[in-house]
């Protein structure tokens, strides 16, 4: 700090017709010394006050009705109560209010300009307090965020993400994005797909997955669920399992659901299949050779039988040429297929 | 804390229990099998999982032995008492929530018709710590009887959560459908409406019904539901006395909620509009 300047000030003889002497004068008590102190015990005893009385009211309203509610109310006690604890001081000092809230409106439009994001995030808070897309305690999404409401503010909405990250959104960008409520409706539908093999029969997978649902108790029973046949996937017939929970049970039902699936199919040996890929090689009906090198072990099971005529069979190794390849009839070695790939379901 | 002025009355399982210090005492009460001791100034409790049983297969020579001592897979819940009681009281009462069930077979019931069904509820298991200074006593834990999953009783924007019972209404009533787990309540079904009244399914509130002995049967109130088309629902009356079959019935327990006027709730599903999977893609 500028000793110097200090210095300046306290020895600057004061002039009573200087607008700044008269503001601090004023602000001293002007001719009445007890205003300074009334207005302090103003401040100092009203606030507080004021600001336990918007705690309770928050609280109490929060019980009764709702914790948006509560907040609500607790706002609209506490902002203009502010504002009139601040007039009931300055007039306590003796400023005339007229002149101020002129200045004020002048001081806010330049504010207004400088802060148009805040301006707009404020605007914006009242939109969100009006139109209640979601209220405090509620889960919501927003972009690729979700959380529990904490409180909608004036400039922003506070989440608690679900591994416990504190997130602060503007109220700006919740009116611009599209915001998912997870929590507006009691209850919410779980869809489960469920893949099963194209030899599995699709009335059976039904009843299983049905009979699953109903031996579950965080499974509503009604509104009832129901097996969709989606589709004809690459490797499984597409089923979907759609069933109700209250939003406060569902992550607990689509996990004990899954791991019911899962021990009732392989009870009833049905099999889930993962996605198969075959490889071919010659003829397209022939599987793969293989053979173990090096020990002159048997060829692998899973050669057909063939009839030894002294010369290798199609697509099997050459017994001179450890894993040499002969061609199938009527295909040229060159252009072969080794490894070709096919996709067949399964 | 209840009051005593609820007289325990209802007939064994049910009731009062003194426990020895150390030994274990074991009781069945309809599915379900209790294991209870008093240690060190302490209760303890184990229990078994409730069976998802459908009721009309409650058969006590299914169910095997009352072993001695719970199996090991069963932890003991213990409570420290205030003055080192050793009695324990096990109550029953109705459940908390609505319970949803259809009738044996759906019918129609036809404008200005009544027809008086019987539903069989499955009990809540309140266990109860008698203080010994006081004349009350403690609730350590409340226990369904048999494991009944959840339903919604509306549709998918606003409604409430009940129990689907696996049982149905009945029409008439006979002793062997008694079970002590199990209370009996008729419903009085009438349709003053102008059309017809598919009964299908049934909303039954019995967090407003007493609970009566008689012998060794447990009944509800006989409740009456009047339904005149409107769209909020039918008129929802308790008696508040025992039914005619237990006329001479004493109060077990009162309902959880008292309703002096009577209400209107939704009771028939003909109000719904939820379809399998919830109506939507």
């Amino acid at each position: 700090m500028d000793t110097g300047l200090l210095v300046w000030v306290a020895q600057a003889p004061l002039d009573p017709q200087d607008p700044v002497t008269s503001f601090w004068r004023q602000l001293a008590g002007g001719e009445d010394p007890g205003a300074l102190l009334r207005a302090l015990l103003l401040v100092f005893i009203g606030v507080p006050a004021l600001m336990a009385i918007s705690r309770w009211l928050r609280q109490w309203v929060g019980k009764s009705y709702s914790p948006q509610q509560g907040m609500v109310a607790g706002k609209a006690i506490l902002y203009p109560g502010l504002l009139l604890i601040f007039i009931s001081a300055l007039h306590q000092l003796g400023f005339s209010l007229a002149p101020l809230l002129g200045a004020a409106g002048i001081v806010g439009i330049a504010i207004g300009f400088a802060s148009q994001t805040s301006v707009s995030n404020v605007i914006s808070g009242f939109f969100l307090i009006a139109e209640r897309p979601f209220e405090v305690e509620d889960v919501i999404q927003v972009g690729d965020t979700t959380g529990r409401v904490l409180s909608i503010d004036t400039l922003s909405v506070k989440l608690r993400t679900f591994d416990n990250r504190f997130v602060r959104i503007p109220n700006e960008t919740i009116v611009k994005s599209q915001v998912t409520t997870i929590t507006r409706f009691p209850i919410r539908r779980l869809d489960l797909n469920v893949g099963v093999a194209y030899g599995e029969e699709v009335s059976k997978v039904r009843k299983v997955l049905l009979e699953v649902t109903r031996t579950n108790p965080r499974a509503l029973m009604e509104p009832e669920p129901a097996v969709f046949f989606d589709n004809y996937g690459d490797s499984a017939l597409e089923l979907r399992l759609a069933v109700w929970a209250t939003r406060e049970n569902f992550i607990q039902l689509k996990n004990s659901l899954l791991e019911q699936i899962k021990a009732r199919f392989d009870e009833e040996g049905i099999e889930i299949p993962f996605p198969h890929r075959s490889l071919y090689a010659g003829s397209s009906t022939d599987p793969f050779p293989v053979q173990i090198v090096g020990d002159g072990g048997p060829v692998d099971a899973t050669l057909p039988e063939q009839e030894d005529d002294g010369r290798p069979a199609e697509g099997e190794t050459h017994p001179d040429e450890p894993g040499g390849f002969v061609p199938s009839e009527g295909e040229d070695s060159s252009s072969g297929s080794p490894g070709e790939e096919e996709e067949r379901p399964h | 804390m209840t009051s005593p002025s609820m007289i325990p009355t209802a007939p064994p399982p049910w009731g009062p229990r003194q426990l020895s210090p150390r030994r274990t005492q074991a009781l069945r009460i309809g599915p379900r099998d209790f294991w209870l001791r008093a240690q060190d100034g302490e209760i303890w409790v184990a229990h078994s999982a409730p069976p998802p049983l459908d009721m009309a297969s409650v058969d006590p020579s299914l169910l095997g032995p009352l072993e001695p001592e719970p199996p090991e897979s069963v932890e003991w819940a213990r409570w420290a008492t205030p003055g080192g009681e050793t009695e324990i009281l096990m109550r029953p009462a109705f459940p908390e929530r609505p319970l949803v069930l259809q009738p044996e077979r759906p019918f129609r019931l036809l404008s200005g018709a009544a027809a008086r069904v019987f539903v069989r509820v499955p009990l809540q298991i309140r266990l109860e710590l008698p203080l010994a200074k006081q004349e009350s006593t403690l609730l350590l834990d409340e226990l369904p009887s048999i494991a009944m999953s959840d339903t919604w009783w509306g549709d998918v924007m606003e409604g409430e959560l009940g129990w689907w019972l696996p049982t149905s209404a009945r029409r008439e009533m006979r002793a062997e459908l008694h079970h002590p787990h199990l209370a009996v309540c008729p419903l009085h079904l009438q349709n003053r409406s102008g059309t017809d009244l598919a009964v299908d399914k049934l909303a039954v509130r019995v967090v407003h019904l007493s609970l009566f002995r008689h012998g060794d049967e447990l009944w509800g109130d006989e409740s009456s539901v009047v339904y005149q088309g409107s769209a909020e629902g039918s008129r929802i009356e308790m008696s508040g006395r025992p039914p005619p079959e237990a006329d001479e019935g004493r109060l077990v327990a009162g309902p959880r909620i008292r309703s002096q006027q009577g209400f209107r709730a939704r009771t028939f599903h003909r109000l719904m509009t939820l379809s399998p999977g919830g109506g939507g893609l």
